[in-house]
C-alpha cells in the first residue's frame, strides 16, 4: 500500500519539480503607464513595420524630422528644429537640431545628422530592405525611378551570384564556399558604388552638411511634412545595422533616437520603455516607464483596464461598446478615423460591367440602409459612407450631400435603376457572390447587406468567406464578384483614398477605369506644373470649366505664399471632383467609416482623439504631475 | 528494455520525419501568402526579395532538404516570417518554458482532481457522491475552455477578488489558467478512473480481500488502484503532450506568452518556419510521452513485458 501511495506522490512531486524548474517569476516594478498594444509587434525596424501597434512603439523609440501634434496632427519639429520651403513648393531644407543623439539604452553615442536621414531613406528604397512602405518616398524626386532601376539591377546581381552559390539570398549574405568570398565582396563593392552614383544622380535627397537636409520633391506635395512624421521615414543607425544585421532590434543592441529607449522586450508579453536621459526634449516626456502589453484578446484587455492593470486600451470588444459607454463614461472615447469599409465590385464581370453595371452598382448602393446597418449591426457609432473619403480632413468638404434620399425614396430609385439595367424586380439577375475574409463581424455585416438587397431589390446574393491569406490572393487575382475591403489612410489627405482608383492602379482591384478620373488625379498631383504649362492648362480648363475663376485668380496671384494657398485650395477642389466621380460610378460600394473606440484614464493628459488614431507616448503624462520646463522647439 | 527503447526511438525518428515532411508540404500547399499585408498589395520586387530570403523561390523539395539540413547540422529552425526580427529558435526558446510550467501545474491538478473524484465515484457507485462527481466530470468535458476560463475569472477575480484575471509572472497569476487548462483533463481522468475502479472491484481477488476483512481504503489503494489507473496512464501520454505545449484559448484569455497560440496563429499567418517549429515540438513531445507511458505500463501491469509487442 505504501508503495502505491508513494508512487502516486512521486508523480506529483515530479510535476511540481518541472513546474519549479521552468517557471520564472518575473515581477518587475509596475510601469508608470501601461497600455494594451493589441499584439506582439512584428518588428521594431521602422522601415519594415506596417501596423499600428508597431507604430506606437516606433514613435516612442525613434523620432523623425517632424512629429505629429498629439491633437491636431500638425507637424511639430522633431529632429528638425525648423525648415524652409522654396517658392515653388518643391524644395524643402530641414535644419537639424544639434542636441539630437543616438543612444543605446542610457549610453549616448553620436549626433543624429542629415546623413543618417539620407542613409535611412535610401535604405527604405533599397530592394534588400523589402520594405512595404518604399512608395511613401515616391514624393521625393527620382525615388520611383531609382527604386525601379535598382530593383532590376539588384535582381540580376543576386540571381547571378545565387547560381554560383546557393547560400546567397541577399546582398548581405556571404557565399558558403570560402574561395568565392573575396570575389563576391569585390563584386558587391562595385555594385554598391554604382548604386551610390545612381542614387546621387537620380534622387533629390542631399545632406548639405551634418545639420542640413535638402529634399527635392517630384511635385509640390502639401502634405509632405505630414509624411515626414510617419514612422517609415524615421532614421535608423547605420553602424548598429551594419554591425548586427537582421537582428539589430534586440534590447541589448538596438540604437534609437526617440523619447524612450527599449529596456526590455519579453516576446509576446510586454515591451518596457524607459525615458531616455539623452533625449533633447526629455523634460517634456511625461512618463518614466511605459509597458506595452501584447494582449490580443479584446475582453482580456477590457478586464485588465477594469482591474486597473492597464491605463489605455485602444481597441474594445464591439459587442460590449454600449455597456462600456454607460459604465465607464469618463474613460470612453469614440472618434471618427481615416478608415473606410466598402465592397469592391468586379467591373470586368457581369452584372457590374459597362453602363448597365454602373446602374446595378448604384442600385445596390442605394438599397443599403446605412443608418440601419450602423444602429443594429455594427453598433460602434460608425459614420455612414456614400463616398470613399472620410469626413474631417481639414480644408476638405467632401462629396456634397447629393443623391442620398430618405430610405423609402432611395429604395424606389434603386428599383428603377435596377429595372433600367435590365433586371426589373430583380428578374434575371445573375448569380453574384460576395466574398469576405473570415470573421464574425464581416459575416454579420454581409448578412445584413444580403438582406437589404433581398428585401429592397428582390435579388439574392451568395455569401462566401475565405481565411485571410486566401482572401488576399483572390482579391489580387480579381477572382471575385464582390469583395469586402477596408482602407486606412496613409496621411491626412483625400488623395490617399482617391489615387488608388486610377486605371490599373496597384490597389484598384475592381477593373474600373475612367480616363477623366485619371486626369483629375494627375492634375491634383501637380497643380503648379499643370497650370504653368499652356497645353495642360487648356486641358484642365476643358475638363473642369467651372473652376476657371479659381484658376484665373491663381495665375494672377504674384505673392508666393498666397499663390501656394490658392493652389492647395484648387487641388482639394479637383480631388473633390474625383471623389464625386467615385461616388457616382461606385466601382466600390462604400458602407461606413470606422470609428475608434478606446478607454483611457480621465487623469491622463497628452492622449487625444485624432483622425489618424496615432498617439505618440512622448506626450502622455498624469495630470497631477508637475510639468517640466519646456525645452524649446516643440511649439 | 534497452533494446525496446532503442527500437522505439528509431521508430520515433521515422515517425517524426514523416510528420515533418507531411506538414512541410501541406502548409506550403495551402493557398495564401506569408507576406500578404493587411490592406495593401505587396510590391513585386519586395515580394521577390522576401521570397528569396526565406528560400521560397527554390523548388519545394530543395526547400525541405535545406530546412532539414539546417536543423540537423546547425540546430537552426529558420526565421519567423511574421515576426521578422525573431528566429524560430528564439520564439520557441522563450515561449515553450512558460507553456511547460503552466502545463506541468495543470497536469498536476488534472491528475489529482481526476483521481480523487474518480476513486470516490467508483467506490461509491450509484450514490449521490458518484452522481455529483460525474456531473462535474460531464460539465468539465463538455464546457469549452473559454467558458471555463471566463467563469473562473468571474468567480476568483471579480466576485471574490483574490486572484488576478490575466498576466504571467507571479505564482498567483499561474493558478487560474492552470486550473482552467486542467479541468477538462481532470474530468476525463475522473471518468477513466471510475470505470477502471468499478471493473477492478468486480474481480475475484477483491472479493477475497473483502472476505479477509480488510478495510475499504486499504483494498482500494493497495489492491485496486494499480489496475484502476491503467487506462489513465495510457491517456496521460497524449494528454501530457497537448497540455505541455499549451492551449490557444487559455493562453489568449489569460494573456500568457506561451507556445500554444502559435499552433493556430502561425498556420493562419502562413508563417511556414514557425509552423514547422511548433509541429516538431509537439510531435516530439507526443512521441516521447507515449514512450514513457509504454515503459510505465510495463512497470505497472504485470501482464505486459517489453517483448510482448
Amino acid at each position: 500500500m505504501k508503495q502505491n501511495l508513494s508512487a502516486l506522490l512521486l508523480f506529483g512531486a515530479i510535476l511540481l519539480a518541472i513546474f519549479a524548474a521552468f517557471f520564472r517569476s518575473s515581477q518587475d516594478e509596475p510601469a508608470e503607464f501601461v497600455f494594451v498594444n493589441s499584439t506582439e509587434p512584428q518588428t521594431l525596424d521602422p522601415a519594415k513595420m506596417t501596423g499600428q501597434p508597431e507604430g506606437r512603439l516606433a514613435q516612442a523609440l525613434f523620432e523623425g524630422l517632424t512629429t505629429y501634434h498629439p491633437k491636431t496632427l500638425e507637424p511639430l519639429p522633431g529632429v528638425a528644429k525648423r525648415w524652409e520651403v522654396s517658392p515653388d513648393g518643391r524644395t524643402y531644407t530641414f535644419h537639424l537640431r544639434q542636441d539630437a543623439y543616438w543612444v543605446r539604452g542610457t549610453e549616448r553615442l553620436s549626433r543624429v545628422t542629415a546623413h543618417d536621414f539620407v542613409y535611412s531613406w535610401q535604405r527604405l528604397l533599397n530592394p534588400e530592405t523589402a520594405s512595404n512602405y518604399g512608395y511613401i518616398l515616391f514624393y521625393v524626386k527620382g525615388t520611383e525611378d531609382y527604386k525601379k532601376a535598382e530593383s532590376k539591377r539588384y535582381e540580376a546581381f543576386v540571381k547571378k551570384w545565387a547560381e554560383e552559390d546557393s547560400s546567397i539570398t541577399s546582398i548581405d549574405s556571404l557565399p558558403k564556399d570560402a574561395s568565392k568570398v573575396d570575389s563576391f565582396k569585390q563584386a558587391r563593392a562595385q555594385f554598391l558604388e554604382q548604386r551610390q552614383r545612381d542614387f546621387q544622380k537620380t534622387v533629390g535627397l542631399r545632406a548639405l552638411d551634418d545639420d542640413r537636409l535638402q529634399v527635392v520633391l517630384r511635385s509640390p506635395t502639401p502634405y509632405f511634412l505630414d509624411i515626414t512624421c510617419f514612422y517609415p521615414l524615421f532614421p535608423v543607425n547605420r553602424k548598429c545595422l551594419e554591425e548586427h544585421g537582421l537582428f539589430w532590434t534586440r534590447e541589448d543592441k538596438i540604437v534609437t533616437n526617440g523619447p524612450f529607449y527599449l529596456e526590455k522586450w519579453i516576446f509576446n508579453d510586454r515591451i518596457r520603455l524607459r525615458r531616455s536621459p539623452n533625449y533633447w526634449d526629455r523634460d517634456n516626456v511625461g512618463m518614466e516607464t511605459i509597458d506595452a502589453l501584447a494582449v490580443e484578446e479584446l475582453t482580456t484587455a477590457l478586464t485588465l483596464y477594469v482591474k486597473k492593470q492597464a491605463d489605455w486600451v485602444p481597441q474594445l470588444p464591439l459587442s460590449l461598446i454600449r455597456g462600456i459607454q454607460s459604465q465607464l463614461e469618463d474613460d470612453y472615447h469614440n472618434h471618427a478615423s481615416l478608415i473606410v469599409y466598402f465592397y469592391r465590385c468586379n467591373t470586368t464581370r457581369e452584372p457590374f460591367k459597362g453602363e448597365r453595371g454602373k446602374k446595378v452598382r448604384q442600385a445596390l448602393s442605394l438599397a443599403v440602409n446605412r443608418k440601419d446597418l450602423i444602429d443594429n449591426v455594427t453598433k460602434a457609432y460608425e459614420q455612414a459612407a456614400f463616398s470613399v473619403v472620410p469626413p474631417g480632413i481639414p480644408g476638405y468638404s467632401g462629396v456634397p450631400a447629393m443623391a442620398h434620399p430618405e430610405a423609402s425614396e432611395a429604395v424606389k430609385k434603386a428599383r428603377a435603376l435596377l429595372a433600367e439595367a435590365g433586371y426589373p424586380d430583380g428578374k434575371g439577375f445573375p448569380k453574384v457572390t460576395l466574398l469576405y475574409n473570415t470573421s464574425d463581424r464581416h459575416k454579420q455585416i454581409a448578412a445584413a447587406i444580403q438582406n437589404f438587397w433581398k428585401v429592397n431589390l428582390n435579388i439574392h446574393i451568395e455569401l462566401t468567406n475565405q481565411e485571410w491569406g486566401t482572401y488576399i490572393d483572390s482579391v489580387h487575382a480579381m477572382n471575385f464578384d464582390m469583395a469586402r475591403a477596408g482602407w486606412i489612410g496613409d496621411y491626412t489627405d483625400p488623395n490617399t483614398f482617391l489615387d488608388m482608383w486610377i486605371t490599373d492602379g496597384d490597389q484598384n482591384e475592381t477593373g474600373w477605369s475612367s480616363p477623366i478620373y485619371d486626369r483629375f488625379i494627375e492634375y491634383a498631383g501637380d497643380i503648379p506644373g499643370t497650370l504653368s504649362d499652356p497645353g495642360r492648362r487648356a486641358e484642365f480648363l476643358k475638363d473642369l470649366p467651372d473652376l476657371k475663376p479659381f484658376v484665373v485668380r491663381y495665375t494672377d496671384e504674384r505673392k508666393a505664399d498666397e499663390r501656394r494657398r490658392l493652389g492647395a485650395h484648387l487641388r482639394l477642389k479637383v480631388l473633390q471632383r474625383a471623389d464625386e466621380i467615385v461616388a457616382d460610378e461606385l466601382p466600390v460600394i462604400p458602407l461606413f467609416f470606422y470609428t475608434t473606440n478606446q478607454l483611457w484614464r480621465p487623469k491622463l493628459e497628452g492622449l487625444y482623439d485624432n483622425l489618424r488614431d496615432t498617439h505618440s507616448p512622448k506626450f502622455f503624462r498624469w495630470k497631477s504631475k508637475a510639468k517640466g520646463s519646456p525645452a524649446g522647439g516643440s511649439k | 528494455m534497452i533494446e525496446f527503447i532503442g527500437r522505439r526511438l528509431a521508430w520515433m525518428v521515422l515517425t517524426l520525419f514523416i510528420i515533418c515532411a507531411g506538414s512541410f508540404f501541406l502548409v506550403r500547399a495551402a493557398p495564401g501568402d506569408p507576406f500578404g499585408q493587411e490592406m495593401k498589395a505587396l510590391n513585386p520586387a519586395v515580394k521577390a526579395q522576401l521570397e528569396r530570403e526565406y528560400r521560397l523561390d527554390k523548388p519545394k523539395v530543395t526547400q525541405f532538404a535545406l530546412w532539414l539540413r539546417d536543423i540537423v547540422i546547425y540546430g537552426d529552425f529558420g526565421r519567423s516570417m511574421k515576426y521578422r526580427d525573431k528566429s524560430v529558435n528564439e520564439i520557441i526558446g522563450q515561449s515553450l518554458p512558460r507553456s511547460i510550467a503552466l502545463g506541468s501545474l495543470a497536469l498536476f491538478f488534472a491528475v489529482y482532481l481526476g483521481l480523487i473524484t474518480g476513486l470516490i465515484a467508483g467506490a461509491r457507485q450509484n450514490t449521490a457522491w458518484d452522481y455529483g462527481a460525474m456531473s462535474f466530470a460531464v460539465l468539465g468535458i463538455s464546457l469549452p475552455s473559454f467558458v471555463l476560463a471566463v467563469l473562473l475569472i468571474w468567480v476568483f477575480s471579480f466576485t471574490l477578488n483574490v486572484l488576478p484575471p490575466a498576466g504571467w509572472g507571479s505564482l498567483k497569476q499561474v493558478l487560474l489558467p492552470s486550473l482552467a487548462l486542467s479541468l477538462p483533463y481532470a474530468a476525463y481522468i475522473s471518468r477513466l478512473t471510475r470505470v477502471g475502479l468499478i471493473e477492478v472491484l468486480s474481480n475475484d481477488f477483491i472479493r477475497t480481500a473483502e472476505a479477509k476483512g480488510l478495510a475499504e481504503h486499504v483494498i482500494i489503494i493497495k489492491h485496486a488502484l494499480r489496475g484502476a489507473i491503467l487506462p489513465v496512464v495510457s491517456f496521460l501520454g497524449p494528454a501530457a503532450a497537448s497540455i505541455a505545449v499549451g492551449s490557444l484559448v487559455v493562453e489568449k484569455i489569460f494573456f500568457i506568452p506561451g507556445l500554444g497560440q502559435f499552433f493556430v496563429k502561425a498556420a493562419l499567418n502562413r508563417d511556414y518556419y514557425l509552423v514547422m517549429g511548433t509541429v516538431i515540438v509537439y510531435s516530439t513531445m507526443l512521441c516521447g510521452f507515449n514512450l514513457v507511458v509504454d515503459i510505465a505500463y510495463v512497470l505497472l501491469d504485470p501482464r505486459v513485458n517489453f517483448d510482448s509487442e
